[in-house]
């Protein structure tokens, strides 16, 4: 088995298919990991993490954390990873050692999400020294969770052996093959909200919000971190796009979802807004914090050019 | 303050007062509450226009239409109008202010247009009224209202208008006020008051004995570019060994401020609201 430095971010993933696979891969990496007084995690179903501790004799030292996954919102799994990934590295830890289960949602959309999650974090984790490897349980999980796995970890670990991975993808080809979100179904309805030309956005920001609480069930805490999204990413389009901004607003009892258009040509980084732009300890607030503050207040974002010029779509669900 | 109602000032209408206009439905919205405000605790307003210009009457049937009755005020001679020439003479503005108070119990209010300050006085003439102003407001009971289209104060003449109203501030999304040795921000913050966040936190910053108290409780709503404007308007300070202390945001203002790690910052503290 090559052995990673420990210096940097790894990135692993088994494929596994019954219970016997699984103890054989993950209980020796994580034993050797106990074994140098290394942090180990769990994040895994109940079962698994059960079925893991049970093997490693109920170490105390064995901390099993919730699992990340459609729960949360990838750019805020990302930070919180960071920061407690930071604290470790400030409490003079050598390696942290995990293994996780991603929960992957139960909609195409929330795979394609997911999947953007297991590539960027290449990148947004890689100058921390953890040893993650990513379990996939291949009885359960859709083929298009199966196949994204493939191509977004560079190692792969199996009950014999641990290999470089010849499918992985790097994490910008990586979005950028994932084709973006077509035209949301809501849209083919009239607007809650139309703004051709966005001038005031304190007036829009009410516009958004009261629309949001009059039509939707989404909580009032959801709905508030919606309209600080949609400021954000109104502020980038007044700011870098090109003049008129247009503003459009669907709300149903399930879901808020809101456009921002420029006439620009807008970006084109598939990683931008996914990892907060500041050094550590922070001295400024750099720029591209508006788009990764957007993704950790909303559902979706997705960017798109489109033939009026650059989208940005922002979504949050009940 | 709560989040996505439209923001109404908590922070009064005295002392040395900047109103920032954007349309001028909201200088006269504005201009009427703090006239009220005067009439209300029977003080007596000067307010410097000619009263046949366009602009005096305009100002007479904005706040007639604000349901304030005006002509028993003017008659009672609680609200007058001062020709600007004769108001910015040398020496003009203590006459005028003076003369106010000894005809009032109370205190005296006096409001004016940039543009009728740049009309009657030469260049460089409206900074050093302002500093006059500012004096005669430390010195008597008057609230001055001084009135700048916001879209014409930007770079030095924003900086300056920042420093001398520092703690008055009122315009359309921002008020301030002093609170004890600190200052208070109130409103929403965002691009369209970022430049004049960090302007007068500049200013504020070299008003502040190496330590600035900002109390955050009535801001309600914050954005990436106001939280990149109060860490570069502050950063000059800061660099130097001073301390930031950001006071009692509201949950959400604070979470913002966390995200950003404004917390974690040189020199910035963050005091958690009750």
């Amino acid at each position: 088995m090559t052995r990673p430095q420990p210096s940097s971010y790894v990135h692993d993933a088994l494929f596994y298919a019954s219970d016997d696979e699984l103890l054989t891969a993950a209980v020796p990496f994580l034993s050797e990991g106990l074994a140098k007084n290394e942090t180990v995690l769990l994040e895994c179903r109940g079962h698994v993490n059960e079925l893991l501790t049970t093997a490693l004799d109920d170490d105390p030292r064995v901390v099993c954390l919730p699992r990340p996954g459609s729960s949360g919102r990838p750019a805020g799994t990302i930070a919180w990873y960071q920061e407690t990934l930071q604290a470790e590295v400030d409490g003079g830890v050598s390696r942290v050692r995990g293994v996780g289960e991603v929960d992957f949602g139960t909609t195409p959309a929330q795979w394609a999400e997911w999947a953007r999650f297991e590539s960027v974090i290449n990148a947004a984790l890689a100058r921390f020294p953890l040893w993650g490897v990513c379990m996939y349980d291949t009885r359960v999980l859709p083929d298009e969770v199966l196949h994204a796995g493939e191509r977004t970890h560079p190692h792969l670990l199996t009950p014999r052996e641990r290999i470089a991975n010849p499918q992985y993808v790097d994490p910008t080809d990586f979005l950028r093959s994932i084709p973006p979100q077509g035209p949301d179904p809501l849209e083919s309805a009239p607007p809650d909200v139309d703004i051709p030309e966005l001038a005031n956005l304190a007036d829009a920001r009410r516009k958004v919000h009261r629309a949001c609480l009059a039509g939707s069930a989404v909580p009032k805490r959801a709905v508030t971190e919606f309209v600080y999204a949609f400021n954000e990413v109104a502020t980038n389009a007044l700011l870098h796009g090109r003049r008129p901004v247009s503003v459009q607003l669907w709300v149903s009892p399930e879901r808020l979802l809101c456009t921002v258009t420029d006439h620009g040509t807008g970006f084109d980084d598939p990683l931008a807004g996914y990892v907060p732009a500041s050094s550590e300890p922070p001295d400024q607030v750099a720029a591209g914090q508006g788009l990764w503050l957007a993704r950790r207040l909303s559902d979706h974002v997705d960017v798109a050019r489109n033939s009026e010029g650059f989208c940005v779509r922002l979504c949050t669900e009940r | 303050v709560t989040f996505g109602e439209e923001f109404h000032t908590a922070l009064g209408w005295d002392g040395h007062l900047l109103l920032l206009h954007k349309t001028e439905t909201q200088r006269l919205a504005e201009l009427a509450a703090w006239v009220r405000n005067g009439l209300d605790r029977n003080e007596k307003v000067v307010y410097v226009q000619d009263s046949r210009s366009d602009e005096g009457c305009a100002v007479l049937v904005a706040l007639a239409e604000h349901g304030i009755d005006i002509e028993a005020a003017i008659s009672r001679g609680q609200f007058e109008f001062v020709p600007p020439g004769e108001f910015f003479a040398p020496g003009g503005p203590s006459r005028r202010i003076e003369r106010a108070l000894a005809t009032t119990g109370a205190g005296v209010r006096m409001s004016t247009e940039a543009c009728a300050m740049s009309r009657a006085a030469s260049a460089g003439m409206s900074e050093k009224f302002e500093r006059v102003v500012e004096e005669l407001c430390r010195r008597y009971p008057l609230s001055a209202l001084c009135q700048y289209e916001q879209q014409a104060l930007s770079g030095t003449s924003l900086r300056e208008a920042a420093e001398i109203h520092v703690a008055g501030i009122r315009s359309p999304q921002l008020h301030t006020a002093r609170e004890g040795a600190g200052l208070v921000l109130a409103g929403e913050l965002d691009l369209a008051n970022g430049d004049l966040l960090a302007a007068l936190l500049g200013a504020a910053c070299e008003a502040a004995n190496g330590h600035l108290v900002l109390g955050m409780r009535q801001v309600s709503f914050l954005s990436v570019v106001a939280a990149r404007a109060l860490v570069e308007g502050t950063q000059r300070f800061r660099d130097q060994g001073g301390q930031v202390m950001l006071v009692a945001p509201p949950a959400t203002t604070e979470w913002f401020l966390r995200a950003l790690g404004i917390d974690r910052m040189a020199h910035v503290a963050l005091e958690e609201g009750g």
